[in-house]
């Protein structure tokens, strides 16, 4: 077992016990932090993929700027306090175990029938080519940048939205 | 014009109409914002919502005489995209026509309704227009959040929240299911353009994937056109959202997304049919007998029309199903019938509703044909045309439906649509019946007619009527625009003795 492997095995089950523990702790503080220790996990692991920049967003944007914004909200609406678990009853835990089995399925019949790996040094060719941000970079500005400008014109609509919705004096 | 995608700079010009709504939409946003915002401003924002559509029909008549290089591009310059735009802005021009009236009298005077209804429109022609998975889910999104914050718009009435609520819940719960197929779809076939994946796509062996990547989206877009059993949010969102914004959800929304549910089932997987086939006949079978006995016992004028518009979505998919080129010709020419006629039904509902919606009730249109003549003789030339009977627009294109779906081989299909429409005849002439038979409960006083609105309801009638008596141009039109779109046609007729 080399280094890579190693570290590999190390930041999966980071992730995967710090997925657990977020989805089983009672304060919504701690789920959240949690939360953000997978995500540092998530992003080693594109650290080992090489796609350096993937993993640079990947702690900017969500173990950063999006899981402060999940502390914000909670912490403004008081939510740090312990509730009691969302799913009552037996019935629905039965329930909610097919459906994981269900995903689990599909995650097994996925990786059966997913086509084989494309070669590596094609993603090594082009990350010499084009470098870690324009191998992200130019199919979106370029192929994708319609979807781009859209996204940009959703984005303001729902900023609109949200004042209509929300400002006080009508 | 020649457009060739492969220069990217080409896709403004193959876009020009949406581009000139955006423009115009944050334009109007930003007059709004430096205005003292009283009435009159948000009258001119109106005004000038509409000059915007004008500008972008003119770009839209532009459009038709170019043409493209190749047909993969991820916006589809075809008849189909150019006749179902043209759709779009004038649906969306009668709704702005109707909104002068409601918005003043029940003080939604925020010039942002104009706006967002522009934005919405982008999102729909982005929808039925795009040849690409990506662009027609963001199309999908940003016409859905549009009217979300529209639906919800009148912030002082709990109902109105209730139903902007309801369908920002469900909309968002129907555009995973979406989003989780397309990803399907994409992971067996490897590509999102729709024209590639029809050749990538294997109808004989068929991968798992694929199958629960169609199943997935027959369920999202289930959701989006409220055909049953994904039907339940629509009565509720149409009788709490402002009456204007019920005639776009119910005439121009279900267009839009059929559109795209057309362009994705018949264009990319149109060799797939026997595959969705079962799935879409036991929805239209459904679609269009649930709606129609509910209707019966409706006593809401609003919620009646709700559970109409559904019934009407089964219709729709019955040629959806024939997937020929008749089929999405009578489409097409169904969409037009169907947008005028429930507008014009929605028009007259806001305004005999009166101040605060408060007559909604069927016992309120007792004894109107002797109090106000004019407004039941057009309210009943919608319903009958919504029943289907001659001679008016709706008996032409369910009889073009009813030919596309024989002609495609389906038997017990068409059956069940003529069984329905006999049923559903009971509720739109019930309310006739009231209207002409019954004595007046409570006098209704003078109701406010407002010029534009007028004008909308000429000409949605004049377009119910004239369709129904002299259809063969539009449907020459809507023919035309479908002409190449899908090869599938002969194949199906072949496959079926």
């Amino acid at each position: 077992m080399d280094i890579s492997q190693l570290v590999f095995y190390t930041f999966a089950g980071l992730a995967v016990a710090s997925s657990v523990l977020m989805i089983t702790r009672r304060n919504p503080v701690y789920s959240v932090m949690y939360l953000v220790l997978t995500l540092f996990s998530v992003a080693a692991i594109f650290v080992l993929l090489e796609a350096h920049f993937l993993a640079a967003l990947q702690v900017v944007v969500y173990a950063g700027a999006i899981l402060v914004l999940f502390l914000f909200v909670i912490m403004l609406l008081n939510l740090g306090h312990e509730f009691d678990p969302d799913i009552r009853g037996k019935f629905w835990w039965v329930v909610g175990f097919g459906l994981g089995l269900v995903l689990f399925a599909e995650l097994f019949v996925l990786a059966r029938s997913v086509p084989e790996a494309p070669e590596s040094d094609l993603l090594a060719r082009l990350l010499a080519d084009q470098g870690a941000v324009g191998m992200v970079a130019e199919p979106l500005f370029e192929n994708y940048v319609i979807a781009v400008e859209v996204t940009g014109v959703l984005l303001l609509v729902a900023m609109v939205g949200s004042v209509v919705i929300a400002k006080r004096k009508v | 014009m020649q457009i060739d995608f492969s220069n990217h700079l080409d896709y403004l010009w193959a876009l020009l109409p949406e581009t000139v709504l955006t423009a115009g939409a944050v334009l109007l946003l930003m007059y709004d914002g430096f205005s003292r915002r009283e009435p009159t401003d948000s009258r001119a924002v109106g005004w000038g919502g509409l000059v915007v559509l004008a500008a972008a029909v003119v770009a839209n008549i532009w459009l038709m005489g170019v043409e493209e290089l190749g047909a993969t591009g991820m916006v589809a310059l075809d008849g189909y995209r150019i006749f179902t735009n043209f759709l779009f802005l004038g649906a969306a021009a009668l709704v702005i026509f109707i909104s002068f009236d409601y918005t003043s009298r029940e003080g939604l005077t925020q010039g942002e309704f104009y706006a967002l209804l522009l934005f919405a429109v982008v999102g729909m022609m982005l929808l039925a227009g795009s040849r690409d998975l990506i662009l027609i889910f963001l199309g999908f999104e940003l016409m859905s959040v549009a009217v979300y914050v529209l639906v919800g718009f009148n912030r002082r009435d709990p109902r109105s929240a209730e139903a902007a609520l309801k369908y920002f819940l469900l909309g968002a719960f129907s555009s995973a299911f979406l989003l989780y197929g397309m990803a399907m779809l994409y992971g067996a076939s490897g590509t999102t353009n729709l024209a590639e994946m029809r050749g990538l796509l294997d109808g004989a062996s068929l991968s798992l994937i694929a199958m629960a990547g169609l199943a997935l989206l027959v369920i999202g877009f289930g959701f989006k056109v409220s055909a049953v059993p994904f039907h339940v949010w629509t009565p509720d969102a149409y009788e709490g959202a402002p009456t204007p914004v019920t005639a776009f959800l119910a005439a121009a929304i279900k267009a839009s997304a059929f559109a795209a549910f057309i362009r994705i089932f018949v264009v990319a997987l149109g060799d797939l049919h026997e595959y969705w086939e079962r799935l879409i006949w036991v929805l239209a079978a459904l679609t269009m007998i649930v709606p129609n006995l509910i209707a019966l016992v409706q006593d809401n004028i609003k919620r009646l029309l709700a559970y109409s518009s559904i019934a009407h979505a089964g219709y729709l998919l019955v040629a959806l199903i024939a997937a020929n080129e008749s089929g999405m010709a009578s489409f097409l020419f169904y969409l037009v019938a169907y947008t005028a006629m429930i507008v014009g039904a929605f028009a007259v509902v806001l305004v005999l509703a009166g101040k605060g919606d408060e007559r909604q009730r069927l016992s309120d249109y007792a004894g109107l044909g002797w109090t106000h003549p004019w407004a039941a003789a057009v309210l009943s030339i919608f319903l009958v045309s919504l029943a289907g009977l001659p001679p008016t627009a709706g008996f032409v294109g369910k009889f073009y439906i009813l030919r596309a779906a024989v002609e495609a081989g389906y038997i017990i299909l068409p059956v069940i649509l003529v069984v329905t429409t006999l049923i559903s005849y009971w509720y739109y002439l019930r309310v006739i019946v009231a209207m002409y038979m019954k004595p007046s409960v409570a006098d209704m006083g003078r109701v406010a007619w407002g010029g534009a609105l007028r004008v909308a309801l000429v000409v949605c009638a004049a377009i119910t009527i004239y369709l129904g008596i002299l259809p063969s141009w539009p449907l020459l039109k809507a023919r035309q625009s479908v002409e190449g779109l899908a090869p599938v046609a002969e194949q199906v007729a072949e496959a079926r003795p």
